[in-house]
């Protein structure tokens, strides 16, 4: 997230600061006191130091209304640990050791400063689709149908128990799309936009996720699975191979029925042939 | 009604920035509605504070609440009926939720916790609009998400949905 509270930010911001500036944003919060400090001690007059010294007792102070993008409470209640972090560093006493004189002293972002700043926790996390709280996905879950809430739950872990919950599992591989809508161009008179999926036909669950699958991996449509490609000379498509046997493929003959396999009560193979 | 329509509530950032917003148009809030009515009219000269929500996000969720200041209020105890599960959104409102995806969800946050359930389902529906269509891959693209499955994970839900044949 692009605020103050980034250190990346702060590298480019806090070295523009002049002195007042910096103390009065060091006076927001411990966590900013110890920044400006570790930035601005190297440019302060020999008798300013003390003045720094006074600083994480600003601490103490309310926090004053300046326009600091303080993103949100957890930000606010991260910074003690990044104080602490950030202590540790400090105590190297770097500026002891730099002579107050050095004023040509030019901001540089040494590699020793990323480390540090590095060793910081990292900021917040953001407002992001996989970081919302739960009822919130579930809210944008509720306005998915059934083709897009696997596409969602194939995302992440997270995603994927929401889905689960909602959904359980099981889902037909053939699962369609509910009537007139607008992402078939089936339905479309005007504007007809195609599925990138599915091109101009209707969408099936298989074609959305079929690039989620292992690539060597080819759909079945009689036998609705993913399984091992055809051999070469089959036919172009899926076709009822033999009039008795409604589930059998021409294009696939060797393939086999899926079995369920989390649920071990009623196990039943159910081979095609 | 005069003097109603005459009173000011004043809201005030996390980052401490005051915004003095009409009361009707902060009250599409529920929140902040529940709160005036609980605390009665001597709460309007204090600001509110709104811990939780930022002063840009603030003010684009004031934006949104002006526009739709005279929408009707939603009945309190229904909820799901009401609203239609279309995801077609209002001209103006696709307009106002052209913002980047960290402010999308701000705004989301930000009318969740403010209680404003129209604002709520905009937000979502444009969300949901991003996700349609795309495949799993491409929706992890566009929302930046890490995929966290091990091959195990995955091969157990081919497994437990029954998408590939057995080897």
């Amino acid at each position: 997230m692009e605020s103050l509270n980034n250190p990346v930010v702060q590298d480019l911001v806090l070295p523009h600061l002049d002195l007042p500036s910096a103390l009065a944003l060091a006076c927001t919060s411990r966590y900013f006191s110890h920044i400006c400090a570790h930035y601005h001690a190297l440019r302060l007059p020999q008798s300013e130091p003390s003045q720094l010294h006074v600083l994480p007792s600003a601490a103490a102070f309310p926090v004053a209304p300046v326009a600091t993008a303080m993103s949100s409470p957890s930000s606010a209640a991260a910074s003690p640990s990044r104080t602490e972090a950030d202590f540790d560093g400090m105590s190297g006493s770097e500026t002891d050791v730099t002579s107050p004189e050095e004023d040509e002293w030019e901001f540089k972002v040494t590699p020793d400063m990323m480390r540090r700043l590095s060793m910081l926790p990292k900021s917040n996390p953001s407002a992001t689709l996989s970081t919302i709280p739960t009822e919130l996905q579930l809210e944008i879950f509720s306005h998915l149908d059934k083709i897009d809430s696997v596409c969602l739950g194939l995302t992440c872990s997270r995603a994927y128990n929401i889905y689960r919950t909602i959904y359980g599992t099981k889902m037909p591989l053939n699962t369609r799309r509910i009537g007139p809508n607008s992402l078939e161009s089936a339905w479309e008179v005007i504007g007809k936009q195609e599925c990138k999926q599915c091109g101009m036909f209707r969408c099936e669950l298989w074609q959305h996720i079929k690039t989620w699958m292992p690539g060597e991996l080819e759909y079945c449509s009689m036998k609705q699975n993913f399984g091992s490609p055809a051999k070469p000379g089959a036919a172009e498509s899926c076709y009822r191979g033999k009039p008795s046997k409604p589930r059998r493929c021409g294009r696939h003959p060797i393939r086999t029925t899926t079995i369920h396999q989390d649920d071990n009560g009623g196990l039943q193979k159910l081979f095609g042939r | 009604m005069a003097a109603e329509k005459s009173s000011i509530i004043t809201l005030q950032s996390n980052d401490g920035v005051s915004i003095d917003v009409d009361r009707q148009v902060a009250e599409r809030s529920m929140l902040i509605k529940n709160m005036m009515e609980d605390l009665g009219d001597e709460a309007i000269s204090t600001a509110v504070p709104i811990p939780n929500v930022n002063e840009s996000v603030l003010k684009k969720v004031i934006e949104w609440c002006e526009h739709h200041k005279n929408d009707p209020q939603p009945a309190q105890d229904d909820d799901s009926d009401s609203r239609k599960k279309t995801t077609d959104i209002e001209e103006w409102d696709q307009k106002f939720m052209q913002v980047d995806q960290e402010m999308l969800f701000e705004i989301i946050l930000a009318s969740n916790y403010l209680d404003i359930k129209p604002l709520l389902d905009v937000g979502c529906k444009t969300v949901a609009n991003m996700i349609k269509g795309k495949s799993p891959e491409e929706i992890r693209k566009t929302f930046n998400i890490t995929n966290d499955f091990t091959p195990e994970e995955e091969e157990q839900i081919r497994r437990e949905n029954e998408w590939a044949e057995d080897r």
